[in-house]
């Protein structure tokens, strides 16, 4: 493995340790590292540390965890013509991906809301066809409400051991019910209590994508924006790759910082920094994806040539194939010495582009608010120096994929105006969660 | 049709259908409040079922929220994982014996999350009060009340904290999510799936500022319509309210058909009725007065056909009497009576006639010089005959003998009238004829010692047909038009025919327009 590799390149050897390695079953790797595993001595700094987990590669059909999927489809007024018609063969798509061990229902709302298909195995088929094909489109958008009974129908069949998930496509606005994206995010926020995630596919220009966003980010779902139709069946199919490839659920990571050692923030994932330990909460990892969580840290100063121990990590989930929840736990520690030269050389790179791809992001989304706000002249400047930051970082680390972000942020720089700043935003939201939540396609 | 029967047809037919729509929209409109009262209690019945299955689904809550609120340990790290758990607590905290809130602390900041520091400043307010949650609950015979729920309103809208009180004296909160409490209502809510029965109807669970959370129904009611019915909601979500809202035409067809329409074919019949009785009633009086009018014509056309043959009878009869010797006296008192009958019958013809001019409007009079006296005179002498056989006593004291202009038929004629009312009624009696004259104006007094004419029933002896029925009128016969006629006629001679109060007997004053000839 690449990262491993370059690791060992490196000077200084990091004490990871990852323990109860069952040596016949799967498991989530548990990687954890400092971005600057050597540092200045002399002087309290901070730095970042990624917990980084990798589900393991699932092996054909026959394991796959089976899903209990509600689709929840939009189907207000605008939604007539071609997107209802897009719409009803992505959730038949969806239904041909499944097979019998996996449930699912579809709820259709406008300003009421129906359950076209209460929570089913998806082996009865023609049924489930029928009420997809019965679908169409008139009237005002009670989102709130949609989610809400997709949700009690996955309640229904809600188990561990399968991937619970609501499924949301929308083009609108919620208009009847909460409606802001502070409630729905409450809303994701106590779903994912269940271990139930959301994801929501937003169509077209004209839905809210900050509520939208924030459902599926706080229940650890994904996001997506499909412009025009044409997507809908790609983004549904990436969406049912990851739904089908769940390897691990209910991830609960804990971060035990070691004394003096203080946990600033953690960058683009909910947690809870309580006491110098930090919880974080990722409801799936899907085969042989990363997820990570960033966490900034203060070291106190430390001398040179000694080890400072910076934190014990722990986590805990449930293991899709082995249907056990499994324990995993590592400690990182930190050196320092007096060469500045030692310490750039001795940068993680992996943990340093998740560092400067969550620090982008950020500044990323302060542009949204400076825009929202109209100052457009900050963020323009927030932006291209975003840009700028992540393309030196692109070249001192290496990376195609900050290159790539440095890219996008001078682009959002140039779509600022009033014309291009819907789309624009979608698309910086967009961006902004694939990066805070390392989803696996846009 | 004549003002008259304009007045009666109102009456008859407007005054009781008025009446009859007052009272039927009166029953009606209390008809149509109790209809809706019921409606509304019913509509109220099926929302109060819905609260049902909310306050269990609530009770639900009540139990997950009594396990969260009982944790085995109070430690913050546990209290925090109970709170991951919890779908329904947002936070939790502890209030110790003291009464101080020891979970989340607010002095050490740094040892509390995020989301503990946004609660602190959340319900700030419920600290700043003093709320302590076991106190305010736990007095007298509720002191067995070991949970119960507080509510306070944030920006954001109302919060709701569960509490209970352990053994230990510690109390334990939670801050219910209310987003998640509202997912789980709505979720448990019927949606409009085919085949809900609700497709006149808006069913719209509404917030504390009335704005729909969730709705269902296919009616879609216009905006500012207030709901048909309305039911707050259980316990402690009782800002939030059940409304239901019912498609108009729904209302209408329970309300309006039973009663309103009913009321008003009712009222519709009623109208017909009595607007067909009235035509027919109407109807009827024009046949009548229209057969009036035939006979009169009739009898008119028979009078003119009698008058010829008539006058030439008196006209005999007085030459025969003239012509019989005075030694035949039987003979001669037998054409004396051909001769008054005949001028009686010749009466009766004139007034006949008369009326029937009267009635086309075609009176009139045509003055001459004479003296007033003199006809009164014959007139009186006319009448000899039957006075003679009736034994009434007769005085006349002359005063109107000068020569003035008048219609010495028309005297005649009343004169007539006046005399043979005086003999049919007056026999074994007196008549007292007295004329004066003054200026333009004669005055002739006519007054018998008959039965005269009861006081109630003197405006109608002036009436055409009205014939006084009394004993005394008895078995007299009579056309009932002489002193309708007689008054006529004095009018038309610009006088008036008056009956003047007498002790006794009938006195009649015929005052006649007479300038000097």
């Amino acid at each position: 493995m690449r990262i491993s590799t370059w690791r060992l390149l490196t000077v200084v050897i990091l004490g990871v340790v990852i323990a109860n390695i069952s040596v016949f079953a799967n498991q989530v790797k548990l990687d954890v590292s400092l971005a600057n595993p050597v540092l200045v001595e002399g002087k309290k700094q901070t730095t970042y540390l990624k917990i980084g987990l990798t589900g393991f590669e699932m092996k054909g059909d026959v394991q796959r965890t089976p899903a209990n999927v509600a689709i929840v489809l939009d189907k207000s007024g605008s939604m007539q013509g071609d997107k209802i018609k897009k719409a009803r063969e992505a959730a038949l798509m969806v239904l041909d991906q499944l097979n019998n061990k996996d449930i699912v229902s579809v709820v259709a709302y406008d300003n009421n809301v129906s359950v076209l298909v209460p929570a089913t195995k998806a082996s009865d088929k023609t049924a489930i066809t029928a009420g997809i094909n019965r679908l169409s489109a008139g009237g005002s958008t009670a989102l709130f409400a949609g989610v809400s009974k997709g949700a009690s129908e996955v309640r229904k069949f809600l188990a561990k051991n399968k991937v619970n998930r609501v499924i949301l496509l929308s083009d609108g606005l919620a208009n009847v019910g909460p409606d802001s994206p502070g409630e729905l995010a409450s809303l994701g926020a106590s779903l994912i209590k269940e271990g139930m995630s959301v994801t929501t596919i937003g169509l077209g220009l004209g839905y809210n994508e900050d509520l939208m966003t924030q459902l599926a980010q706080r229940s650890d779902g994904n996001s997506y924006f499909a412009e025009t139709t044409k997507d809908l069946t790609r983004l549904f199919k990436a969406e049912f790759g990851d739904v089908l490839s769940v390897v691990a659920q209910e991830l609960v990571v804990k971060v035990h910082c070691a004394k003096g050692i203080r946990p600033v923030r953690v960058i683009g994932r909910q947690a809870d920094i309580a006491a110098g330990t930090t919880t974080a909460f990722i409801n799936q990892i899907y085969s042989s994806q990363q997820k990570y969580l960033l966490l900034e840290v203060e070291l106190p100063a430390g001398r040179k040539g000694k080890n400072m121990d910076v934190a014990k990590v722990s986590v805990s989930y449930a293991n899709m194939e082995t249907k056990t929840t499994d324990t995993l736990s590592s400690t990182i520690a930190a050196r320092f010495t007096d060469s500045e030269e030692k310490v750039a050389d001795s940068v993680d790179r992996d943990a340093m582009i998740a560092a400067v791809t969550q620090l982008a992001t950020e500044n990323n989304d302060l542009a949204v608010v400076l825009r929202d706000k109209g100052d457009i002249e900050a963020a323009r400047k927030m932006l291209v120096d975003n840009g700028k930051f992540l393309a030196t970082n692109a070249v001192i680390l290496e990376s195609a994929k900050l290159k790539e972000y440095s890219g996008a942020n001078f682009d959002d720089a140039e779509n600022l105006d009033e014309a291009s700043w819907g789309r624009q935003r979608k698309s910086m939201r967009g961006w902004q969660m694939f990066n805070s939540m390392q989803q696996e396609a846009r | 049709m004549k003002p008259k029967l304009f007045v009666v047809f109102l009456v008859i037919v407007l005054l009781p259908l008025s009446l009859l729509i007052w009272t039927g929209v009166r029953l009606a409109r209390d008809e149509q409040g109790r209809l809706g009262r019921r409606i509304t209690e019913a509509l109220e019945g099926r929302l109060s079922e819905i609260n049902d299955g909310i306050a269990r689904l609530v009770a639900g809550h009540e139990t997950s929220l009594l396990k969260a609120t009982d944790p085995d340990s109070l430690d913050a790290e546990f209290l925090r994982s109970v709170m991951r758990q919890n779908r329904l607590t947002r936070q939790l905290f502890v209030i110790d014996s003291e009464h101080r809130l020891i979970y989340p602390e607010a002095a050490s900041t740094n040892s509390l999350t995020s989301g503990e520091r946004d609660f602190l400043e959340r319900t700030r307010s419920v600290w700043v009060s003093g709320e302590t949650f076991y106190h305010q609950h736990d007095t007298g015979t509720r002191s067995s009340n070991r949970y119960g729920w507080h509510t306070w309103f944030w920006e954001q809208g109302l919060s709701f904290i569960f509490w209970q009180r352990l053994d230990s004296g510690q109390v334990v909160g939670a801050e219910v999510d209310r987003i998640a409490v509202m997912a789980d209502i709505v979720a448990s809510l019927p949606s409009g799936t085919r085949g809900s029965r609700l497709l006149d109807g808006r069913i719209s669970l509404v917030d504390t500022s009335g704005k729909p959370l969730y709705q269902w129904g296919e009616h879609e009611p216009a905006t500012g319509v207030p709901p048909a019915a309305e039911v707050p909601l259980c316990q402690p979500y009782s800002s939030w309210r059940l409304q239901y809202f019912v498609a108009p035409h729904v209302l209408q067809a329970n309300l309006g058909r039973s009663t309103s329409f009913n009321v008003l074919s009712g009222l519709a019949v009623m109208a017909i009725a009595l607007i067909g009785l009235t035509i027919y009633f109407y109807r009827e009086s024009a046949r009548e007065s229209r057969e009036a009018v035939q006979r009169v014509s009739f009898v008119n056309q028979v009078s003119h056909e009698l008058k010829t043959p008539l006058t030439n009878i008196r006209m005999y009869a007085e030459l025969l009497e003239k012509r019989i010797s005075e030694k035949d006296d039987k003979a001669k008192r037998q054409a004396r009576i051909v001769a008054g009958e005949s001028q009686r019958l010749s009466r009766l013809i004139t007034n006949v006639l008369t009326f029937a001019k009267g009635q086309r409007n075609g009176l009139s009079y045509k003055p001459a010089p004479g003296i007033p006296d003199a006809c009164v005179t014959s007139v009186l002498s006319g009448f000899q005959q039957a006075f003679r056989t009736g034994h009434i006593d007769v005085g006349f004291s002359r005063g109107a003998g000068n020569e003035v202009l008048f219609d010495a038929d028309l005297l005649e004629q009343v004169l007539g009238n006046l005399f043979s009312n005086v003999e049919k009624y007056a026999s074994g009696g007196e008549l007292h004829v007295c004329s004066s004259q003054d200026g333009d104006s004669t005055t002739i007094s006519v007054k018998d010692s008959g039965p005269g004419i009861p006081r109630g029933q003197r405006k109608r002896i002036f009436k055409p047909f009205e014939r006084l029925s009394n004993k005394v009128t008895d078995g007299v016969s009579g056309t009932g038009i002489g002193l309708s006629i007689a008054r006529d006629l004095a009018r038309l001679h610009g006088g008036d025919l008056a009956l003047k109060d007498s002790n006794r007997g009938a006195h009649f004053i015929l005052t006649l327009h007479t300038p000097l000839a």
